[in-house]
């Protein structure tokens, strides 16, 4: 991991030799997409969200399915923390016996998609500006 | 005599007369014939057989178990087969996971137990916790209900998976009986490689008695999962080059240089390169300590030499050590002035509470043979006279005004066995005396609960290193507290049934005195339950009661005589009850949380140094 973010102790030892410490690499929390191949076993997932509850992890939402292969499974985690902390997710997932790929794709080019039902009340005279709206909003209906 | 009998049922018709002769044989013979098809002949052995059978093929030597409902057929088919392994009845299932790891702390071998489902695997989750914690390899079969029943409330059913997953390495359910000998060879691998670690194989009731072809793999390949050899080689060189640099560098060393068998190396790069070491806990025996370059162990019980080297070293170089709060206490003022080289093999490990300048990622002692090389002698003479003043300000010492202290028992034992002995202390304050008092020599020589820290762990731990080291010329000494000795008193009569000659002592002071000490220090002297007085056996005569020898010491001058005398005694083991001052603490001390510069001692004296 480069760009690794200050602990207390760094920091301090920063301050004991003068340096100066720069506002940027303060304790910037920041939204991490992981994805991960699995063993597709009754366990694997379990481990997976255990090691979330069992080393403090934040953990925001999961989703998981079967892979191309059926041996294995597709989960996509998304998860909060600072880069050590996200850095301790990645060596922490990757330690696992049962996880075969471990990436935060992050960073990476990739298709974020959320589902969102509503419900509307409107009337006829309403309907097209309705339609309009959501038309802007997503392709599919 | 079932066992003459079943010996003889290689074919079906030699079972079927078998039976007939069962018949009218006494009781108990029918039921273990009464299947004829426990035989070869087909091909198909039992569950129970093939698990056997797998831990032969491993080579296992002793396996520590307690029977139950769950796992009955694979005790039934140990008696017919009459295993190439030995059985230690234990006399509770955390003493046989506690024997385990002794077994494999000793060793360097993975410690196997088998107990039943239900109350049996939980009474295993301490062991397994504390293997976790302590990197200790160790395979635990537990029984499981019937797969069918799985889920159901059974009887003695307990989700033991579940409850285990974040304290093992891995663990496996065993769900279909032709891959529970490649379950088995997997379970071992796991454990013995890497950073070792507990694995659980949970076994349900009707795997055992499925049948199946027995073949034991010779290798098995886990595609999710690997661990790390050599060392990036760049990294080396930056770490050579940052040792060349150094004015004041120390050599942080931890457990991992043990289990990787590192330390003879450790110790040549020292000496070669003049540089200090200090160990963790479970480094104690990787530098011999009456070596000139050393400075004792480090931390809140550590040597004040140790922690003020720290606190000035330029350079720290950790070697198979994790950065403990124990070890550091306040993470912000610990080693101030020291740039950082990290050798371990466990990822995750690596700037996981400390940042370091140059981690490298391999297996101690492959990354200690390509260091090696690349290191030249270097003069530190300036750095170690600093240190020697450390050392003289601040020695490890006690009173000598005629009261029984617990020190003083340590020191006795050492100087009785030279150091020549495999000591396992408790968790508390005998911990830390016995850390402290005596010199570790060698590897494999100190063995203790550090990670969870759990009391009742020495009695059980020394039993297992005795039956790994029967025959062996040094003797095992467990060190306890009253409070912890009781926790696991059962198994003394596992250690005298098979006369094994443990040395018990037990610094009895009548108090949980590590929570005392803390209580004095911290709590305004409110003891609040930590008496044990009232709740205290005679230990003697509970010695005697096992079948051990027990004696008693209650002044300094019968400490020699007490000790003689337990040595005497070669069949069985020997229980000593020291009966100590009650208000000794162990010294010097870096109180929770507190930076490691801020040490409480007793025994400072500046003059010392002039």
């Amino acid at each position: 991991m480069s760009n690794e973010t200050l602990t207390p102790q760094q920091l301090f030892r920063k301050q004991a030799a003068g340096e100066a410490i720069s506002p940027e690499q303060g304790e910037s929390v920041h939204r991490h997409v992981i994805t991960l191949l699995i063993e597709n076993t009754l366990g694997a997932l379990n481990r997976v969200a255990n090691l979330f509850s069992q080393r403090g992890f934040n953990l925001e939402s999961v989703s998981v399915g079967e892979a191309k292969d059926l041996s294995k499974s597709r989960m996509t985690i998304v998860t909060t923390g600072n880069d050590r902390i996200i850095g301790q997710v990645l060596k922490q997932l990757n330690s696992l016996v049962d996880t075969l790929v471990v990436e935060d794709v992050t960073n990476v080019e990739h298709v974020e998609r959320e589902l969102c039902l509503v419900k509307v009340r409107c009337d006829a005279s309403e309907r097209a500006a309705l339609i309009a709206v959501w038309t802007s909003f997503a392709r599919t209906s | 005599m079932s066992q003459s009998i079943v010996q003889q049922s290689t074919s079906p018709t030699a079972s079927a007369a078998a039976s007939a002769q069962a018949a009218i044989a006494p009781s108990g013979v029918q039921s273990v014939v009464s299947d004829p098809e426990t035989t070869t002949a087909t091909g198909l052995v039992t569950g129970a057989e093939i698990l056997i059978r797998s831990l032969e093929a491993e080579g296992v030597e002793i396996v520590f178990g307690y029977p139950g409902g769950a796992v009955i057929g694979i005790y039934d088919e140990m008696h017919r087969i009459q295993p190439s392994f030995e059985h230690i009845l234990v006399r509770h299932e955390q003493g046989g996971t506690h024997a385990a790891e002794g077994y494999a702390k000793a060793t360097g071998k993975v410690g196997t137990v088998l107990v039943t489902s239900g109350p049996g695997a939980t009474n295993c989750v301490t062991g397994i916790a504390d293997a976790y914690m302590d990197s200790i390899p160790i395979v635990v079969f537990t029984g499981q209900v019937p797969t069918h029943l799985i889920g159901n409330d059974a009887f003695q059913e307990c989700d033991t998976i579940g409850i285990t997953r974040s304290i093992t390495k891995h663990s496996f359910l065993v769900r279909d009986v032709t891959k529970l000998a490649e379950t088995v060879k997997k379970a071992y691998y796991i454990a013995r490689t890497g950073r070792p670690g507990p694995v659980v194989v949970d076994l349900p009731k009707d795997m055992l008695a499925a049948k199946a072809p027995f073949h034991y793999p010779e290798s098995v390949s886990i595609r999710g999962y690997s661990f790390v050899g050599k060392g990036d080689p760049a990294m080396v060189e930056k770490a050579a080059q940052m040792i060349a640099e150094s004015k004041q560098p120390l050599l942080y060393v931890g457990g991992g240089t043990i289990i990787s068998e590192g330390a003879e190396r450790l110790t040549r790069i020292a000496r070669k390169t003049r540089i200090p070491v200090t160990t963790t806990l479970h480094g104690l025996g990787s530098f011999p300590e009456d070596d000139s370059l050393s400075v004792g162990m480090l931390g809140m019980h550590g040597t004040w030499c140790a922690n003020q080297a720290v606190q000035h070293a330029d350079l720290l170089i950790a070697v198979g050590a994790r950065f403990d709060d124990r070890v550091t206490g306040k993470i912000a003022a610990w080693a101030p002035h020291a740039k950082i080289i990290h050798i371990d093999i466990d990822p995750a490990c690596i700037s996981k509470n400390v940042p370091v300048d140059c981690p490298i990622l391999g297996d101690v002692s492959l990354v200690l043979e390509q260091l090696e090389p690349l290191l030249a002698e270097k003069d530190t003479t300036d750095w170690l006279q600093k240190i020697d003043i450390w050392r003289k300000e601040c020695p490890l010492d006690f009173d000598r005004d005629g009261q029984l202290r617990p020190q003083e028992i340590v020191r006795a034992l050492r100087d009785k066995t030279g150091g020549r002995a495999i000591v396992v202390t408790d968790v508390g304050q005998n911990q830390m005396w016995g850390a402290q008092f005596f010199s570790y020599l060698s590897p494999r020589t100190h063995i203790t609960s550090g990670g969870l820290g759990t009391m009742g762990f020495s009695l059980p731990a020394a039993m297992g290193a005795a039956f790994g080291l029967r025959g062996g010329a040094d003797p095992v000494i467990s060190i306890n507290g009253d409070g912890g000795v009781l926790m696991n008193i059962q198994e003394l009569g596992v250690a005298a049934a098979h006369k094994l000659p443990l040395k018990v002592v037990i610094l009895n002071n009548s108090y949980l005195g590590m929570v005392r000490q803390w209580q004095e220090l911290f709590h305004d002297e409110r003891y609040s339950h930590t008496d044990l007085t009232p709740t205290n056996p005679d230990f003697v005569k509970l010695a005697e009661s096992f079948g051990c020898v027990g004696l008693l010491c209650d002044k300094p001058e019968d400490i020699q005589a007490t000790i003689d005398a337990a040595w005497e005694v070669t069949d069985r083991p020997v229980v000593m009850d020291f009966k100590v001052i009650t208000q000794e603490k162990v010294f010097p001390m870096v109180p929770a949380g507190a930076a490691t510069g801020d040490m409480i001692t007793v025994q400072f004296n500046s003059e010392n140094t002039v």
